[in-house]
């Protein structure tokens, strides 16, 4: 625009010598050029796709990652309440022999009814199932005096209780190996033991056992008088008494592995990234349809430099036994891969990866911080919510780009147009006010593009802001419409307004201001359906009105425009714009420029998909 | 009906299409030998300057991966 307005003005102003009205032409080129339209339809698109989600029960709190949303090709997800039903029940609390004990259980529901952290899935699961006498009442006896909470570097925490005997006990719940790593006995039908490596060896092989049946299992572990000075901390859990363990089942849900499968449909990888272990995990994946084989523990992944875990991430779909931080790391490194990531998570331990990622989602059961986290909140904790989510978000950005597109790529054409008739014609091809006009009126018509549909082909595939094909799009396109309009410009002087006036522009006894008057309402009416028309042309790949239609919305707005421009230079308004309706002869050479228009319009689409593989 | 000192406008306007069509038109073997492998930038001003020579040549030339491979597999 700055090198296009200049060129305007002096050209006009050298070769008319009127340099006000030049300036205004200028003037009004530029409003012509001007996109003012693009933060109205953005918004107003993004604010459908909005409500368009909120009734597929996904809450937006961030407008523009409906863009990304729809953008994105790998999605990482925690384990649990996602893939899984999230409903974790109790189904054993064994001995380290692997034998039901109550006595485990009975401890297993003093930390988890003394902690007054945030309570997790499993802490639910051992209260329920703890829920009747005699557990409810242990409360009565024991009393809390301290606590020491959960860590993701632990995978462990402790309460310290005391009974009415003044026994004070360290009670300490966590994941296996950390629980083996601080225990220094067992306990076996009231006997307490050293833990051999042979009783180690058992341990792994039941918990293992368990894991493989896709079982959460954890360890409980205890400690008498742990501390005499009464101060409790992290170094109190050491020389434990390893008492037995935890299992629990989390089903996957019935509609996970078809959720999987849509969203592979439409180009998005499920990755998983867990803290839980690799075996449940294994067994979890396998079931949803998830290649687990080569599976990635939170260990490996300290071992890797960022060019070694970067080739990785791309041929590694589940990650287990992994650090909030490491979460966040393979977020980052999948993003540093060019991929648009989305991360879905509920725990706290998911908070800084969804910062991280393109798109945090979460669901309303979530903990805060990774609602606060999230730009999207799910209302139900399902797969298949997201899909229709991907969807939309497709939806509204091929909208969004195809509105930036058609109007850069009609206003680059434009340019020419202006410059071409700037330098040759001996008067404005159109008025300043009539061109603020025609800019009103195609304005209006795009009011309605938020309601287009997009075409199922363009929707399959993950898009991308790219914005070198805007410019790729507006050289091949825009001189398109040029053409048409060159082309009007050699009727009207040559033929309409010459048959009109009695004469060429100039000849004696020739009105040169209604020859003008009707040039400019020529180009008006003309214009105004080139520019209507390629709404529907660019749209879609397919041929408009065929194989792909618009929306109603659109169809009305735009034949609603063509209608109210075409008039107009037949009403009094219009020859107060100073415009003179066309003769009837006009219009057949309209409609044959039209559909040259459409079939010039129709070659270049196609050679422009060939050479760069789609259209918007 | 163009006469006099219109003339300077139609040789403008008609100029001005004719070379916005031939832009246009060049694309077509432009993209044909890049389909073929070919570089599209050179392949369109080549197309702009001899589009009759370009749109004959796009035909008649080998895609170069295609050569490749045939040379690989008789190897």
């Amino acid at each position: 625009m700055m090198f296009m307005l200049p060129v305007v003005f002096f050209v006009n102003g050298f070769t008319k010598g009127d340099w006000l009205e030049a300036f205004m032409f200028a003037l009004s080129v530029a409003v012509g050029l001007t996109p003012e339209m693009l933060p109205m339809i953005v918004t107003t698109n993004l604010a459908k796709g909005a409500v368009a989600l909120a009734k597929k029960k996904t809450v937006v709190k961030n407008l523009n990652s409906i863009q990304n949303f729809g953008a994105m090709d790998i999605l990482c997800t925690d384990k649990m309440g996602t893939l899984t039903q999230d409903k974790v029940v109790l189904e054993y609390h064994l001995d380290i022999h692997g034998n039901e004990d109550e006595r485990v259980l009975r401890h297993a529901f003093l930390n988890s009814f003394y902690q007054t952290g945030l309570k997790n899935l499993m802490d639910i699961a051992i209260l329920a199932h703890a829920d009747h006498e005699p557990y409810t009442s242990l409360q009565q006896r024991y009393m809390k005096v301290d606590e020491i909470p959960f860590d993701f570097n632990r995978r462990r925490m402790s309460v310290v209780i005391r009974d009415d005997m003044d026994k004070t006990q360290l009670i300490t719940k966590g994941a296996v190996e950390e629980m083996l790593a601080i225990s220094s006995h067992a306990e076996y039908k009231g006997n307490v033991e050293p833990i051999t490596d042979a009783i180690r060896h058992k341990i792994f092989k039941t918990v293992k056992k368990l894991n493989k049946s896709g079982m959460r299992v954890i360890a409980v572990a205890q400690k008498n008088h742990p501390s005499i000075e009464n101060v409790f901390s992290v170094k109190d859990e050491t020389d434990m008494v390893l008492m037995g363990y935890l299992a629990f089942l989390d089903p996957p849900k019935k509609t996970t592995r078809a959720a999987i499968k849509a969203l592979k449909k439409y180009g998005v990888t499920v990755k998983v990234l867990t803290g839980d272990n690799d075996a449940v995990t294994r067994c979890i994946c396998r079931q949803v349809g998830l290649k687990a084989e080569n599976l990635l523990l939170g260990s490996d992944i300290d071992q890797m430099d960022d060019a070694l875990l970067g080739k990785e991430v791309e041929s590694t779909s589940v990650f287990a036994k992994l650090s909030p931080q490491q979460k966040t790391r393979i977020v980052s490194i999948l993003r540093e891969n060019s991929h648009v990531v989305g991360f879905m998570g509920d725990g706290i331990n998911d908070a800084a990866a969804m910062r991280e990622a393109d798109v945090g989602i979460s669901v309303d059961t979530a903990v805060d911080i990774a609602k606060e986290s999230a730009d999207i909140i799910l209302l139900k904790k399902d797969l298949m919510v997201l899909k229709d989510g991907i969807i939309e978000g497709r939806r509204t950005f091929g909208n969004i780009i195809k509105y930036i597109k058609m109007t850069a790529s009609s206003n680059f054409g434009n340019m020419f147009s202006v410059v071409a008739a700037s330098a040759f014609l001996p008067f404005l091809p159109m008025l300043p006010v009539q061109i603020i006009l025609l800019n009103l009126i195609y304005d209006i018509s795009c009011i309605s593009i938020p309601w287009d549909n997009m075409d199922a082909d363009y929707i399959k595939k993950p898009r991308t802001w790219n914005a070198s094909s805007i410019g790729k799009f507006m050289i091949w396109i825009g001189p398109t419409s040029s053409v048409f309009d060159v082309m009007t410009f050699i009727i009207m002087f040559f033929i309409i307004c010459p048959a009109v006036t009695g004469g060429a522009y100039g000849a004696p006894g020739v009105d040169n201001v209604l020859f003008a008057s009707l040039f400019n309402a020529g180009w008006f009416v003309e214009s105004l359906w080139s520019q209507t028309l390629v709404i529907h042309m660019i749209r879609t790949p397919k041929i408009p009105f065929i194989q792909s239609r618009a929306s109603l919305p659109v169809l009305l707005t735009t034949t609603l425009a063509i209608i109210v421009g075409t008039i107009i230079p037949y009403t009094l308004f219009g020859a107060s714009m100073r415009m003179t309706g066309m003769p009837l002869s006009y219009f057949p050479w309209l409609i044959g420029m039209i559909l040259c228009y459409m079939i010039l319009a129709t070659f270049l689409k196609t050679m422009y998909r060939k050479r760069y593989g789609e259209l918007l | 009906m163009i006469i006099g000192s219109n003339l300077y406008v139609a040789i403008g306007l008609f100029g001005t299409i004719s070379l916005m069509l031939l832009g246009l038109f060049a694309t077509y073997p432009a993209v044909k030998a890049y389909e073929k492998n070919r570089n599209f930038v050179k392949w369109y001003f080549f197309s702009f300057l001899l589009l009759p020579v370009a749109l004959i040549a796009s035909f008649i030339i080998k895609g170069k991966r295609k050569t490749l491979k045939r040379k690989k597999n008789s190897n």
